[in-house]
């Protein structure tokens, strides 16, 4: 199964040819339900639920899930929600794209871990939500200022030795809030070149998150023993 | 000890410092005592200059003039008491003496009369020129030499003490110099020297040359009286002048910093005054409120208290407390660890705290990025927001932005820098060496 079409998809979508990608909405908020797919045309929302079960049950085909982290809003209990739903949700071979407005570095760098793949802002405008989702679905990793942060507190601590030193200055800027076009200034690039070398970056950081040992982990980031594992909804 | 704060205290012409209204009281248990909880502070608070204060003397402290004033009078009192002893030594063989006795008593009493009375005067006062003594006292010096002369034999006039008129003479003479100008002081000095030499000639036994150095005696120890007063009066001036200098340079120390501790209190006060503030943001600006107002209530209570000095995660986490409206994006990992002295700390704190002010006031920001990050030689925090902008060129930096950032950081030997254009928001650089 393709990461980037999954449940049985037919490709129709092509996100990557820059098509509408496909995408299953999952939050509990009705408004989010129903405002979501008007104020973003560029998406072709082929299912929306409250909660991640009708996907694992249907399994559609789609190119994106916009999730939300938490589902528990409307006070239903045993919902499935947090890093347990995005890793029954990443099994499936969906690509994930988190809608929340959750900012604490540990959660999201525990839902990359679990297999999410972009973070987007709720509060964000919506021209950088559009960015973030069809950067998700078209294979991207797409992550947050939060994030950011810590993937620059990774590379300074030796866990991100692939990162190009264009990538780091990248990175660098990016940690302290720089413009897309104050740092294509700066390094004489183009700010979609700027761009690509922030998504190799949050690809890296969520490979080395995926994989890497909770242990190292949370050593490098100043955690506790065990703050890393202790993935409950 | 009282410290004068940003009222100040001022010399006044009654030779003491004044203090400003409510110092001179002893400090009261905690500032509550004096001002309700939660009320501005009044304006007879207290305000001690921050870290270490400058002391600037007792409220109640007397000016140096006035202290030469009393040291003169003192001096004046003792010479002129021991005069009178070694007067007082001579009387009885005086009166044994006398061809009139009445007069020579009735003198001897009218001078002890004046002197008491000066002594009196000049101990109470603290000055030999307050009272109205002074004038019987010049009289009697004059008077003292010829009506002796009159009722004593002619050959004990000079040398002995019988005759105590020249001797008191002289002492007057020496104290009219602490309370008549120099030139009139010298010339009663030489007035007394002349009736010396005058009333000497009667004396058989006083050979001219000791009449003439006798006569010296008054002029000479007037002048030297007169110069040592003008002198002593003179250094004192000098003393006070250099102290008013010092109240007033520490005035304007002292406004200077109560400008910098009250400017982002004036910018939250400012806030939640305004009707067209945000419902969501008042929260956030209640609770800095709160914390001002603590803030404000111990600086005018205790000062700054000196910690231990603190790590820029620390003074970071601090600095932003209550601004949780300006949706912050808080990168500190790579810098926490670096641990700051005081004077730094504080006044990190106090710029990051006014640059976020200044975000919330003007920026229109959507978001604002709070970085720091350590290197070898030194460390950087950079405040940026993604709000209007300004243009650097045409637009003057605020008070807040150019003194409680860029002077308070300079004078703590920190660097800051500010970036910014129309339109594309603002950062503020802000770096220092490594501890």
């Amino acid at each position: 199964m393709s990461e980037a079409t999954a449940g049985g998809s037919d490709g129709t979508g092509d996100p990557e040819g820059g098509g509408r990608p496909r995408t299953v909405l999952i939050d509990d908020s009705t408004v989010v339900r129903l405002g979501l797919p008007l104020v973003h045309p560029e998406l072709d929302v082929v299912a929306v639920h409250g909660s991640i079960e009708p996907l694992v049950a249907e399994r559609p085909a789609a190119d994106l899930v916009i999730l939300d982290l938490r589902l528990t809003g409307a006070g239903a209990s045993g919902v499935r929600q947090g890093p347990t739903a995005i890793r029954a949700i990443a099994a499936l071979g969906y690509r994930i794209c988190l809608y929340t407005d959750e900012r604490r570095k540990l959660v999201l760098a525990q839902c990359l871990r679990a297999g999410a793949h972009g973070v987007v802002h709720k509060s964000d405008p919506l021209e950088v939500a559009s960015a973030a989702f069809l950067a998700v679905a078209a294979g991207q990793t797409v992550i947050t200022q939060s994030l950011v942060g810590v993937a620059e507190v990774l590379d300074r601590r030796g866990a991100l030795p692939d990162l190009t030193a264009r990538q780091r200055q990248v990175l660098a800027g990016r940690a302290r809030g720089e413009r897309w076009s104050d740092i294509a200034g700066r390094l004489f690039i183009t700010e979609g070149v700027a761009r690509e070398h922030m998504f190799a970056v949050n690809a890296k950081l969520a490979a080395y998150l995926k994989n890497g040992s909770p242990g190292d982990i949370e050593g490098l980031l100043g955690l506790s023993p065990g703050d890393l594992l202790d993935e409950d909804d | 000890m009282q410290i004068a704060g940003i009222a100040g205290g001022e010399v006044q012409p009654s030779g003491r410092m004044r203090a400003p209204d409510g110092c001179g009281r002893r400090p009261t248990s905690g500032y509550a005592a004096t001002s309700p909880a939660g009320r501005w502070p009044s304006s007879q608070a207290r305000v001690p200059v921050r870290s270490e204060p400058v002391r600037i003397g007792e409220v109640n402290e007397p000016t140096a003039a006035a202290q030469a004033e009393r040291g003169i009078a003192l001096l004046a009192v003792v010479l002129r008491l021991g005069s009178t002893l070694s007067m007082l030594v001579g009387v009885p063989q005086g009166i044994r003496l006398a061809a009139d006795r009445t007069i020579y008593a009735a003198l001897t009493v009218a001078t002890l009369g004046v002197t008491t009375w000066a002594v009196a005067q000049s101990l109470r006062s603290q000055s030999l020129r307050v009272g109205r003594w002074q004038p019987a006292d010049l009289l009697v010096g004059v008077l003292v030499m010829p009506v002796l002369a009159t009722v004593l034999p002619a050959e004990t006039l000079v040398g002995t003490w019988a005759a105590w008129g020249n001797g008191h003479a002289i002492n007057v003479a020496v104290l009219c110099a602490g309370y008549l100008p120099m030139a009139w002081a010298t010339a009663y000095g030489v007035f007394i020297g002349v009736l010396t030499f005058l009333v000497g000639l009667r004396d058989p036994l006083a050979s001219v040359d000791t009449l003439l150095g006798n006569s010296l005696v008054p002029v000479v120890f007037t002048v030297c009286a007169a110069m040592f007063a003008r002198h002593f009066r003179a250094l004192a001036h000098r003393a006070d002048t250099a102290r008013a200098a010092e109240v007033r340079a520490t005035q304007a120390l002292e406004l200077e910093r109560y400008r910098l501790t009250v400017h982002d209190a004036t910018g939250i006060l400012r806030l939640l005054a305004d009707d067209a503030t945000p419902a969501e943001v008042r929260p956030a600006l209640q609770r800095q409120a709160a914390a001002e107002a603590n803030r404000l209530r111990n600086y005018l209570r205790d000062g700054p208290v000196a910690g231990a000095g603190e790590t820029l995660g620390e003074i970071l986490d601090e600095a932003l407390v209550g601004f949780s409206d300006l949706a912050l994006e808080v990168s500190t990992e790579l810098g926490a660890h670096v641990r700051l002295p005081d004077d730094r700390a504080l006044a990190l704190g106090r710029a990051v705290a006014t640059v976020l002010h200044n975000v919330r006031r003007h920026a229109q920001a959507r978001t604002v990025f709070i970085h720091a990050d350590a290197h070898d030689t030194g460390w950087e925090v950079v405040v940026r927001d993604d709000g209007i902008g300004f243009d650097r060129d045409t637009q003057r930096l605020g008070f807040g932005l150019q003194v409680q950032v860029i002077q308070a950081l300079a004078a703590a030997g920190m660097t800051a820098r500010i970036d910014s254009a129309p339109g594309e928001g603002t950062a503020v650089t802000i770096g220092g060496p490594t501890p």
